[in-house]
C-alpha cells in the first residue's frame, strides 16, 4: 500500500524567500567545473558500454543547518554543516531504461542513485571530490546496466502497458548561476523568547508534552548532467513553530501547533505575538481536552482556507502527476479526463512553483530548476472546473511529451513529477462570514443534525494505486460543530475520509480569504517542500469518520511540568 | 612502604565510601525527586508498586574529525562539541523475595530497562525540567514492562512448577563512587583538523587507493547514578580512537575495504606522530595484501596475536563465565545466552599458562582508559577485582545481587546491557602469562612446532577476523621469512577444550578495545585455516582520475 502524505511537522522545514536572478557565472562554481571534466570523461565510454549508458547527472548541496529546540526548560542549539553528491544514469535508451517502473517485481529495493555523503569539492586540492565523482559514477553506471536487464526481462514478460510513452525526453541544455548570500538569524535572543513561550505550558495538567523550536536550512544546489546542463540555484528555509500535545484517558491523541515561515529575523512573530499565538493554543488544547468526540456522519462541510489547501493537495495534486497516468498500478483517477469537468465552474487549479510570495507570505514550493535541470514553470491543471493538464517531469506520457519542470525528490531519490505551489483559484466567492451563513442554510435544507468547520488540520495520505481503494483521509486538529442554531461547538477525533471524484465535485462556494499551508510532502521520490494556497470553501457534503487511537494509555503520572510552580526542585 | 600503602588503601577505601555523601547538583537532584515521586505514587490497579527505581544519566561530549585522501570532510562530520544525554530508568515491582526481572517474554523484545535521549546541547544545569520530564516519561514506561513481566513471570513459574528456596534479589551494601566531573574541553581543532587532514593525505601516495578515511572521534562521558537502595556514582570516563580505512581494488578487481584501529592517550603532537607512523605502516601493509596469493586449507599450530587471541578467549572461556544465572524464558527451556563454566567450578578448564582477571577498578592500561572501569554496578554495588581462572581453574565468577546459592553475596558484575536487566558480566579482562615469551621466542616456538609436524610453513593471525583481507601471514618453517595471505579464515568452532591446548604464552601484553581485554599472543597447538572465495568485480569502465 503506497501512501502518500503531506505533513505539517515535518522533518524538513521552511520556506524559500529567494527571487530567482542569475548574478554568477557557471564556469566559476568549482563543483560544476570538476562535476562537468568528469562527465565529459566518462559519458562517450559510458555510451559505447552494452547496454549502454546514455545519460548520467551530478548534483551536489552544500547545505548549512540550524536547529533551535525548547522542551520544558532545556534548549538545544545545534549547528551544522553538510556537503553532499550524488550521481544519477540511465541505461538502455530513452525508449526503454533502467527507471522503467516493474510490473511483476517490486520496485522498493531498485538502486537509481548512487550517495556520498560527504565529498567536499572546496579542499586545497580535489583529489578526494574527482575519486568520489569518479567512484559514484561507476557504482550507479553498474547499476543502472543491472537494473535495464531486469526492466527487458520484465517488460517481456509482463502484460502489455497501457501507455507505452518513452521512459525519457532528454531535457533542454540549460546554463543558470544564482548565489544566495548566507542569512543571518539571531538565535540567542529567538532562543530566550522560546523559553518565555515554553514558561507558558508549565503547571497546566492537560499538556502533557510540548516543543518550541526554530529550523533554519540554507545551501546551494548544483546540478551537472551529461547533456551539458549546468546549475547552480540557492535554497533557503526557515521555520519556527511550536507544538504543544495531550493524550486522553482512552488514547486518543490531541495538539495544536503553529508555524512561521519567514525569510528574514524581522518577519518572526515580536515576543508579545508568539506568547498571544501560545496562550491561544493552550486554550484550544484545553477545549479539546473538555471536547466531546465526534461521531462518523455525513453533513455540509466548511474546510477553512489553509485546511482546503491540503484538501487540493491531497485529494487533487497527487492524482494529476504525470507518472500515476502512466503506471498502470495507479488508479488513473484523472487519466481519461482531460477537457472534462471535475469540478465546480467557478474553480480553477494551477501550480506554479516560480512564485517565490503570497501575500507577502513566502511559499516554500518555489524553486528555479526541477532536479532533473528543468526549468519551472506554471501549469494550469484546471481551468473553470475542467480538467487541462498534468505535472509533468522527464518521464512522457501520452499527450503531454515533454517535463514541465515538475521533476523533483528529496536528495538520494528518483524524481517523479510532484507539486510545487499548489493554489485553487475561485472565480465567484463571497466574504467567509456569508460563507458560514450558506453552511447553515446547507444544514438546514439538508435537515442534519449540524454540519463543521474544518479550521485545522496536521496533515493527511491518499492512496494512489489501483490495488487499493482510492481513497484519502485527512487528519483535522481543530474542528467545530455547527447546530443549525447557529451555535458552534469544538469537538475531537474527527477524520475526513472520501473518495476524489465524489469529494472534489461537492464544492459550492468558496470565500475571499485565499492563505497559504506551507508544508513537507512525503511520496516515492521522498520528502520536498510545497505550498497550497486556498480560499475557504464549502462542500455540500463531506464524509467523518472517528480518528484511531493511540493503544496506550497515557502516562500514570502527570507531566512533573505540569506540577504547580515552586514545587521540589 | 609499599605493603603499608596497600593497606592503608584497604581500610581508607571504605571509610571514604561511607563518607562519600550524594551530589548536589542538577542530575542528582531530578534524579532523586522523580525517583521520590514514583516510589510513593506509581501504581497501576490491582498490580504491585515498584519497589526499586535506578537512573543512570550520561552526558555524552562527542568531537570528530573525517578527512579522506587529503580532503576534510564537513562541518557535520567535524563537531568540536557534540553528543547528547541518555536517561536509562531501570525499575522493578514486587520485593526482594519475588520480582519480575530475570523472565523474558518473548525473543524479540525482552526488555527491562528505558532510555529517553535528549540532545547534549540541553544546557545542563539549567535543563531540570527537561530531565525530569525525560526520567518520567522513562519511569512510566519501566513501570508498565515491570508490571507486566511481573504478572507473566508468576504465572510461568506456576505453570512450570517452579518453586524458589532462594530470593529473587540478595540485596549487598549500596556503593558509593563519587569523583569531581571536570568540564568537557575540545582539543584544538584547526590544529587538529590539519593534523588529520595530513595523515590522510598519504593515500594519496598509493594511485591504486579510492578511498583513504582517517575518522577521529574524541569525547567525555559523564556517569551519574542513583538508586532507591541509597546507592550512588558521579564520574567521568575519556576515550579517543581514530579509525583508519582504505578501499581498493586487487588486481582481480575485487573491491576490498580494510580498517584499523588506533587508541591515543591524548592529541599530543607525539600521539599524533605514532597515529601517522601507524597509517604509514597500515598502507604499507594493504599495498602489499593487494597483491598477496590467496591461502589454501591448513591444518596446524597457529600464532594468535593480541586481536586475534582476543576472539580465541572470547569464544572459549569469556562467554561462558558471564550471564552465570539462566533467564526464565517463556519460549524456550534452555537459556543459550548462559555462560556455562558455573557448573563446572573446581573443574580445570584451562592451561595453567595464563591466569585471567577482571579488573573493574582499573581505570587504564599503558596510559589508555579503559572502557571497562566500573565502580559501582548497574545494581549500585561496589565492584570488585576477581581472579578468574588460575592454574586452569576458575576461581570466581562475576556476580549480581541475583542469588545461585544460599551463602550467595554480590560481587558488584552486575552489568544492565542495552535492554537487558541485570546480568553478570565481566569488566576489564586481564590475560597474564605464567611463563611470558618474547615475541620472537613466541615465532621460533611456532616454527619449532611446525618442523615437528613436517610443515613447511606456519600461520599468524593478527586481526580478530582475518578473512578481511589483512591480518594473516605465513611463516616459513625454514627461514622464518613472513608473506602476506589473503582470503583465509578460521573455522571458528573453538571449544573449551582447546583452551587445554595452548603452547605457549607471550609477554607482550596489549589492549584490544573492542572485547576490554588485555592480552598477550597466544600459540595454540593446532587451528584449522579455511579457504574464502570473493567473486571478483569488474574493472572500472574508466581510468581513475589523476
Amino acid at each position: 500500500m503506497r501512501k502518500i502524505f503531506f505533513m505539517y511537522f515535518a522533518l524538513v522545514v521552511g520556506i524559500s524567500p529567494l527571487i530567482a536572478q542569475e548574478n554568477c557565472k557557471v564556469e566559476d562554481e568549482i563543483p560544476l567545473r570538476l562535476m562537468s571534466q568528469e562527465l565529459k570523461r566518462s559519458i562517450n565510454t559510458f555510451k559505447k558500454l552494452r547496454p549502454s549508458v546514455y545519460y548520467l547527472s551530478y548534483t551536489y548541496e552544500d547545505k548549512q543547518q540550524t536547529n533551535l529546540s525548547v522542551k520544558q526548560d532545556g534548549l538545544d542549539n545545534e549547528q551544522n554543516y553538510y556537503s553532499r553528491l550524488e550521481a544519477f544514469a540511465r541505461a538502455g535508451s530513452p525508449k526503454m531504461d533502467n527507471t522503467r517502473p516493474l510490473k511483476r517485481e517490486s520496485n522498493y529495493d531498485r538502486k537509481f542513485i548512487f550517495k556520498f555523503n560527504y565529498a567536499s569539492p572546496l579542499a586545497e586540492d580535489a583529489t578526494f571530490f574527482k575519486l568520489s565523482l569518479w567512484r559514484s559514477a561507476q557504482n550507479i553506471a553498474e547499476a543502472a546496466q543491472e537494473e535495464f536487464a531486469r526492466v527487458q526481462t520484465d517488460s517481456r514478460a509482463a502484460a502489455t502497458r497501457q501507455d507505452d510513452s518513452d521512459d525519457f525526453v532528454l531535457p533542454p541544455v540549460s546554463h543558470y548561476c544564482h548565489t544566495q548570500e548566507t542569512v543571518r538569524f539571531d538565535t540567542d535572543k529567538i532562543g530566550q523568547m522560546l523559553r518565555k513561550a515554553s514558561e507558558l505550558t508549565r503547571g497546566l495538567s492537560f499538556i502533557k508534552d510540548s516543543r518550541f523550536g526554530l529550523s533554519i536550512e540554507q545551501g546551494h544546489r548544483y546540478f551537472a548532467d551529461s547533456q551539458g546542463t549546468q546549475l547552480k540555484t540557492p535554497f533557503l528555509f526557515v521555520r519556527l513553530d511550536y507544538h504543544i500535545s495531550n493524550q486522553l484517558l482512552d488514547g486518543t491523541e490531541l495538539s495544536r501547533s503553529k508555524t512561521y515561515d519567514v525569510v528574514r529575523q524581522d518577519q518572526l512573530p515580536s515576543e508579545e505575538q508568539l506568547l498571544a499565538d501560545v496562550k491561544q493554543s493552550i486554550k484550544e488544547l484545553e477545549m479539546l481536552t473538555n471536547s466531546p468526540e465526534a461521531d462518523p456522519i455525513t453533513v455540509p462541510t466548511i474546510l477553512k482556507n489553509r485546511a482546503m489547501g491540503v484538501f487540493v493537495h491531497e485529494v487533487l495534486g497527487h492524482r494529476l502527476e504525470g507518472h500515476r497516468q502512466k503506471q498502470d498500478s495507479f488508479g488513473k483517477t484523472f487519466t481519461s479526463k482531460i477537457g472534462q469537468t471535475v469540478t465546480a465552474p467557478f474553480v480553477s487549479v494551477v501550480d506554479d512553483a516560480t512564485l517565490t510570495l503570497f501575500n507577502g507570505q513566502p511559499l516554500r514550493g518555489f524553486y528555479e530548476y526541477d532536479d532533473e535541470g528543468v526549468k519551472a514553470r506554471p501549469v494550469t491543471l484546471i481551468e473553470n472546473g475542467v480538467l487541462r493538464g498534468f505535472l509533468m517531469s522527464s518521464s512522457p506520457i501520452e499527450g503531454f511529451p515533454v517535463s514541465n519542470g515538475h521533476g523533483r525528490a528529496s536528495f538520494g531519490e528518483l524524481p517523479v513529477a510532484r507539486m510545487g505551489n499548489t493554489r485553487l483559484i475561485a472565480s465567484k466567492t463571497v466574504s467567509y462570514s456569508e460563507l458560514e451563513k450558506q453552511l447553515l442554510q446547507e444544514i438546514r435544507s439538508q435537515n442534519k443534525p449540524y454540519g463543521y468547520i474544518i479550521e485545522d488540520l496536521s496533515g493527511g495520505f491518499t492512496m494512489t494505486e489501483s490495488s487499493m481503494p482510492q481513497t484519502f483521509k485527512l487528519e483535522p486538529k481543530l474542528v467545530y460543530r455547527m447546530y443549525p442554531d447557529g451555535r458552534k461547538e469544538v469537538v475531537h477525533g474527527a477524520d475526513i475520509v472520501g473518495t476524489p471524484l465524489v469529494s472534489f465535485g461537492q464544492i459550492i462556494a468558496a470565500a475571499d480569504d485565499d492563505a497559504v499551508f506551507n508544508g513537507t510532502c512525503g511520496a516515492e521520490s521522498g520528502w520536498i517542500p510545497v505550498s497550497a494556497i486556498s480560499p475557504s470553501v464549502l462542500l455540500k457534503s463531506l464524509e467523518i469518520e472517528k480518528t484511531a487511537k493511540n493503544d496506550n494509555k497515557p502516562p500514570i503520572l502527570p507531566s512533573p511540568y505540569s506540577l504547580p510552580k515552586g514545587g521540589k526542585k | 612502604m609499599k605493603r603499608f600503602l596497600i593497606y592503608l588503601f584497604i581500610i581508607c577505601f571504605p571509610l571514604a565510601a561511607t563518607a562519600a555523601t550524594r551530589p548536589d547538583n542538577v542530575y542528582f537532584r531530578a534524579m532523586n525527586d522523580e525517583m521520590q515521586r514514583s516510589l510513593q505514587q506509581l501504581h497501576l490497579k490491582d498490580h504491585p508498586n515498584p519497589y526499586f527505581v535506578s537512573y543512570w544519566i550520561f552526558h555524552n561530549h562527542r568531537w570528530t574529525i573525517l578527512a579522506d585522501m587529503g580532503a576534510l570532510a564537513p562541518d557535520v562530520y567535524n563537531q568540536p562539541d557534540d553528543g547528547d544525554i541518555v536517561i536509562n530508568a531501570f525499575l522493578s515491582v514486587g520485593s526482594d523475595k519475588q520480582d519480575g526481572l530475570g523472565f523474558v517474554e518473548n525473543d524479540q523484545y525482552p526488555r527491562w530497562q528505558y532510555a529517553t535521549q535528549l540532545p547534549k546541547k540541553y544546557d545542563v544545569p539549567l535543563g531540570y525540567e527537561s530531565l525530569r520530564q525525560a526520567l518520567w516519561t522513562a519511569t512510566d514506561r519501566a513501570y508498565l514492562q515491570a508490571a507486566k513481566l511481573y504478572q507473566q513471570k508468576k504465572s510461568y513459574k506456576k505453570k512450570k512448577n517452579i518453586q524458589d528456596n532462594l530470593p529473587d534479589v540478595m540485596p549487598t551494601s549500596p556503593g558509593h563512587f563519587v569523583e569531581e566531573i571536570p568540564p568537557f574541553v575540545s582539543p584544538d581543532m584547526p590544529q587538529l583538523r590539519k593534523q588529520i587532514e595530513q595523515i590522510s593525505a598519504l593515500g594519496k601516495k598509493y594511485d591504486f587507493l579510492e578511498s583513504f578515511e582517517v575518522y577521529v572521534r574524541g569525547g567525555q562521558q559523564d556517569w551519574y547514578f542513583l538508586n532507591s537502595r541509597g546507592a550512588f556514582a558521579q564520574y567521568a570516563t575519556k576515550e579517543i580512537i581514530v579509525f583508519l580505512t582504505a578501499v581498493f581494488r586487487q588486481p582481480n578487481g575485487k573491491i576490498a575495504e580494510v580498517y584499523k584501529s588506533v587508541l591515543l592517550r591524548d592529541t599530543s603532537d607525539e600521539e599524533l606522530a605514532r597515529v601517522k607512523q601507524k597509517a604509514q605502516n597500515f598502507l604499507s601493509q594493504v599495498e602489499r595484501a593487494r597483491v598477496a596469493k590467496s591461502g589454501s586449507a591448513y591444518v596446524g599450530p597457529v600464532l594468535l596475536k593480541p586481536k586475534a587471541a582476543a576472539r580465541f578467549l572470547d569464544q572459549t572461556l569469556l562467554s561462558d563465565l558471564q550471564n552465570s544465572k539462566p533467564f526464565l524464558l517463556n519460549f524456550s527451556d534452555d537459556d543459550a545466552t548462559a555462560g556455562k563454566l558455573y557448573k563446572k567450578r573446581d573443574l580445570r578448564v584451562s592451561t595453567d599458562l595464563l591466569t585471567v582477571y577482571d579488573r573493574p577498578n582499573q581505570r587504564s592500561f599503558d596510559g589508555f582508559e579503559l572502557d571497562g572501569f566500573f565502580p559501582i554496578d548497574g545494581e549500585g554495588v561496589k565492584a570488585e577485582d576477581l581472579t578468574l581462572v588460575q592454574d586452569g581453574y576458575v576461581k570466581e565468577f562475576p556476580l549480581t545481587q541475583r542469588p545461585l546459592a544460599k551463602n550467595h553475596r554480590s560481587n558488584g558484575h552486575a552489568r544492565i546491557m542495552d535492554v537487558y536487566g541485570p546480568r553478570e558480566r565481566l569488566t576489564s579482562v586481564f590475560v597474564e602469562p605464567k611463563y611470558a615469551l618474547t615475541d620472537q621466542e613466541m615465532e621460533d616456538k611456532l616454527r619449532a612446532r611446525c618442523r615437528e609436524l613436517g610443515l613447511e610453513y606456519g600461520y599468524i593471525l593478527s586481526e580478530s577476523y582475518p578473512s578481511s583481507d589483512l591480518g594473516i601471514e605465513r611463516i616459513y618453517t625454514k627461514d622464518g621469512h613472513k608473506e602476506t595471505i589473503l582470503n583465509l579464515d578460521w573455522d571458528s568452532s573453538f571449544t573449551a577444550r582447546d583452551l587445554r591446548a595452548v603452547l605457549a604464552v607471550g609477554g607482550t601484553q596489549e589492549l584490544v578495545t573492542d572485547a576490554n581485554l588485555v592480552t598477550p599472543s597466544i600459540l595454540l597447538q593446532e587451528a584449522e585455516l579455511v579457504p574464502v572465495e570473493h567473486k571478483p568485480h569488474r574493472q572500472p569502465f574508466i581510468a581513475r582520475p589523476k
